[in-house]
């Protein structure tokens, strides 16, 4: 007898960026933030609360800084609009349409920043 | 004794297909001790008051998995629930939500049984043990049982599901107590059938529905915690996933 089975949900390859989204938002975002302001504290690197233009240069001219800052973008949009994608469904949303809205809208937040850096990298400012 | 015996009004929600076009709401007053269950509460009531009032029972002490209703709102089994615990307030008791009622707080379940027996909850050895003497013992270490035990407590009373909004929303979804089954199967080191329930675990309608809301396992009255076995599933589902990508099967 055949029997009818489900197909394969592609949904594992998102929870797994949602996944590693929250891993940065909880460890390693918090870590950063602690340093900077370690760092704008004790030596009075930023202005206002602010680095300077120097500095995000700094930042921006060295290839694995501007990766790793990249990296933290691209997840935390991806964590942040895959919650909200299934929390419309919760609220009783089923349209395609916020697959579309949230994967999107994360995609090209992603695509932006890595646009700026790479604008910030060549000194195009 | 008597003189100081507090009494309770309890609203039942009623339904004899019959003769009701929808179902109904009747108020007692039960009178209560300090142990009286809600089963109990039903017994007097259908003793003394209404002959005719269904809900399903067995065994009076939380094994049998027969009188799960909602209580106030709230999934419980009815001889787990206290009326001492509702002092001061009104009882409310209904047919488990999320399931069509047959009569009363009766409530049909075939979808639980058959999304229960879609996923092999049993043991599937593997060719090697398959044949092994019945004289033999089959060894597990403390550890290996651990894995599964606390999943392995279901006595599909069918609690979860009137608390899965996610089941409400879809009703194809699988739903908490038969992924939990089949996580607990999977990872009991006797079983070989992870493969035969892997395509129920990766569809939409297997893990991927859930999306950790949690209420099944705070109102499980077992404790067996679906919620937890749903995202275990779900990091199994996703490393066949990555797998599959690499070398798929078929």
């Amino acid at each position: 007898m055949r029997q009818f089975l489900p197909t394969r949900s592609d949904e594992p390859m998102y929870w797994l960026m949602f996944g590693a989204g929250g891993m940065v938002a909880s460890m390693v975002l918090p870590a950063i933030m602690v340093v900077l302001i370690a760092a704008g504290l004790t030596s009075g690197d930023l202005q206002n609360g602010f680095l300077n233009l120097g500095q995000v240069y700094g930042i921006f001219s060295n290839w694995f800084l501007s990766l790793c800052v990249f990296g933290v973008i691209f997840l935390l949009s991806f964590y942040a609009l895959h919650r909200m994608h299934h929390s419309s469904h919760d609220f009783g949303i089923h349209s395609k349409l916020t697959w579309y809205i949230a994967y999107g809208s994360a995609a090209a937040i992603s695509f932006i920043s890595l646009g700026l850096q790479l604008l910030m990298y060549v000194k195009f400012f | 004794m008597e003189a100081t015996q507090k009494t309770m009004k309890v609203t039942v929600l009623r339904y004899r297909p019959e003769q009701d076009k929808e179902p109904w709401e009747q108020t007692f007053d039960v009178p209560y001790h300090k142990d009286t269950s809600v089963l109990e509460a039903l017994f007097y009531i259908k003793d003394n008051f209404e002959p005719s009032l269904s809900f399903r029972w067995s065994c009076r002490m939380a094994v049998c998995g027969s009188c799960g209703m909602m209580v106030n709102g709230v999934p419980h089994l009815a001889c787990k629930t206290f009326l001492r615990d509702y002092e001061g307030k009104d009882m409310k008791i209904e047919p488990l939500a999320n399931f069509p009622i047959e009569r009363d707080l009766v409530v049909d379940l075939s979808d639980l049984i058959e999304k229960i027996e879609r996923i092999k909850p049993y043991i599937i050895p593997d060719a090697k043990n398959a044949n092994m003497p019945l004289n033999k013992n089959f060894k597990q270490t403390p550890m290996q049982m651990e894995a599964y035990l606390q999943f392995a407590q279901c006595i599909n009373c069918g609690c979860c599901y009137a608390a899965c909004p996610q089941y409400k929303l879809n009703p194809k979804f699988i739903g908490p107590a038969a992924l939990t089954l089949l996580y607990r199967y999977n990872v009991d080191n006797r079983d070989a059938g992870a493969k035969l329930r892997a395509p129920f675990l990766n569809s939409e309608e297997g893990a991927w529905s859930c999306t950790f809301v949690g209420y099944c396992s705070e109102v499980c009255p077992k404790h067996v915690d679906p919620s937890s076995a749903i995202q275990l599933g779900k990091k199994m589902s996703a490393t066949d996933y990555v797998f599959n990508m690499i070398k798929p099967e078929h």
